[in-house]
């Protein structure tokens, strides 16, 4: 199986689950992600050069807003499992909207599930293990109002 | 039915006998353990973790057991966001001691939003903003400056007229950027010409273009930055270059430990290490060694020089969270209570292993002092005394 990764643009973008104490209007979140199908093989560098961008509305302003994966099933090195993962964060504007990417150390040790050694401080391509095709759910959490939205991604393994 | 009432009684019982967690204090680290810089990251948690139990075994700190949550982030600071987002409603929770400058200056407002305290590793914008981000050591701007003083010593101590010309080598980073936060002015200040600084990739494998161009700018002096053995690899490729024969290399305190010095030692040999903290056999020297091997860690010359370190910083924990317990009780032990503390530690000893306290209500220095090392013969040897650091955060951010 040629491991090569096709990431779907998100077009769902859940209802957010509010907490007690919110006091925003319930906050939008949205991925949005250039689909790149890519040569199969080629998956990387490509990963790192298609940008992943996050954005939202209706969070509190100036507030951060943590974005988090939610690994399932899935392993991820350096994750207890259950626990969630930080992948991306932004800090909200005056009118509550926010625009965040994700980093390229994020992606490898997310998506590509590899290892940065010290000694070179850069990815090790003999250490890549893809994030396995499906659906994640991606949470998104306001650090001061305790907002929460959710969107997911997908992940698909295009034909050989 | 006897047993059913039985069970019905005796597991309320149970839970309530359940030992509690009892009186706690916790310090969230967000390490890096996995990933590019757990070399600095997993010695300082270790000493962290190895004093920390000290102090526990011996009844805590007036009964109070002093907890720290390590997360792993990998260098992340995404993953460090989210753990801080995870663990910032521990009611317990005073302190977080995020281990990379991006993710201190993306996690400041948010510690403070808590009323909490955080460390800083040494970045110069938190001494000029007085918030609530307390310095580990001297600000690196300051440690740079100490060396200008240094190499300016040196340049005349050889015969030479004037000042010499200064390059400086260090990661693209927020941390890189910081050194010459002040770095500059501060060259200014003494004459010294000092090159347009050479930011490298944290990834690059080839650094002689930059070393290149120090060479060619007349360099005679060239301060590496870079967490080991980033700093490290760039002076000895220098020395491939034969650099090292006419220009004086000095790395940060984040480069060349004991351990590197040893196996590059011909390659290392005369370069400087400008530190706020003990280096080689002289932090083995300290209590820092006794607790290594009390600990279990290994052969004492295993010890690497940041698990001192470590050590000295849970030093501030300690003293911080008793002066807080003095002020106002267990009951009102929190962020703001060990904020105050903080700013009262001024002038306490840690073992020697780093200059006094500078913390008060002005300062959030760890210290003000550097020392000055030398690789000789594969090992790390002191030159100089603890020396004043100069001040140059304010000549960039002001008074």
């Amino acid at each position: 199986l040629a491991l090569v990764l096709l990431a779907l643009p998100l077009a769902a973008c859940t209802p957010a689950a509010l907490v007690a104490s919110l006091e925003v209007d319930p906050p939008t979140f949205e991925l949005d992600m250039t689909m790149v199908e890519v040569a199969p093989g080629v998956y990387y560098p490509m990963l790192l050069i298609v940008p992943i961008t996050f954005t939202g509305s209706g969070w509190a302003p100036g507030e951060t807003v943590a974005i988090d994966l939610v690994p399932g099933e899935v392993e991820f090195p350096a994750v207890e499992p259950g626990e969630n993962v930080g992948i991306a964060f932004a800090v909200a504007d005056e009118d509550g909207n926010i625009e965040t990417t994700m980093e390229s150390i994020t992606k490898i040790y997310i998506l590509m599930r590899a290892d940065i050694p010290g000694e070179t401080m850069a990815l090790d391509p003999a250490t890549i293990d893809l994030i396995p095709a499906g659906v994640y759910t991606i949470q998104a959490t306001g650090a001061t109002s305790g907002a929460v939205g959710t969107t997911t991604i997908e992940f698909v393994m295009p034909a050989e | 039915m006897i047993f059913a009432l039985l069970l019905f009684v005796a597991v309320p019982l149970m839970a309530a006998c359940t030992p509690a967690e009892g009186n706690v204090a916790r310090l969230l680290r967000l390490g890096d353990y996995t990933g590019p810089i757990a070399v600095l990251s997993i010695p300082a948690d270790q000493g962290v973790e190895d004093y920390f139990r000290y102090v526990n075994d011996r009844g805590g700190v007036d009964g109070v057991r002093l907890i720290v949550v390590s997360i792993d982030t990998r260098y992340d600071v995404a993953r460090g966001v989210s753990a801080f987002v995870a663990h910032q409603d521990d009611p317990m929770l005073l302190m977080v001691d995020p281990v990379s400058t991006p993710m201190t200056e993306a996690l400041a407002p948010l510690i403070a939003a808590r009323g909490l305290i955080n460390y800083g590793t040494c970045d110069g914008k938190f001494q000029a903003e007085l918030g609530r981000t307390f310095l580990w050591g001297v600000p690196y701007q300051d440690g740079f400056a100490a060396f200008i003083d240094w190499a300016v010593e040196d340049w005349q101590a050889k015969g030479n007229p004037g000042t010499p010309t200064i390059g400086y080598m260090n990661w693209d980073s927020a941390y890189g950027y910081e050194y010459m936060k002040g770095g500059q002015e501060y060259a200014a200040l003494r004459g010294v010409t000092l090159l347009d600084p050479e930011y490298y990739p944290t990834t690059e494998l080839d650094h002689s273009p930059y070393l290149m161009r120090l060479r060619d700018g007349g360099a005679n002096y060239i301060f590496v930055g870079g967490v080991e053995p980033a700093g490290t690899n760039v002076i000895r490729k220098a020395y491939e270059m034969g650099l090292t024969d006419d220009i004086v290399f000095s790395a940060d305190w984040w480069g060349i430990s004991k351990a590197g010095a040893s196996a590059h030692a011909d390659e290392l040999e005369g370069a400087l290490i400008v530190s706020f903290f003990l280096r080689g056999a002289e932090a083995e020297q300290t209590f820092a060694g006794d607790l290594w091997v009390e600990s279990g860690r290994g052969a004492l010359e295993d010890m690497n020089e940041i698990y001192a370190m470590g050590v000295a910083l849970s030093k501030n924990f300690e003293e911080g969270v008793r002066l807080a317990l003095q002020e106002v009780g267990y009951e009102g032990l929190d962020g703001e209570a060990l904020y105050d503390a903080f700013q009262q530690l001024t002038g306490m000893e840690r073992f020697g292993i780093v200059g006094p306290v500078a913390y008060d209500e002005d300062d959030r220095r760890g210290s003000t002092v550097v020392k000055f090392y030398q690789v000789q013969n594969g090992e790390i040897v002191p030159i100089t005394d603890w020396r004043e650091a100069p001040d140059s955060v304010s000549l960039y951010y002001g008074d």
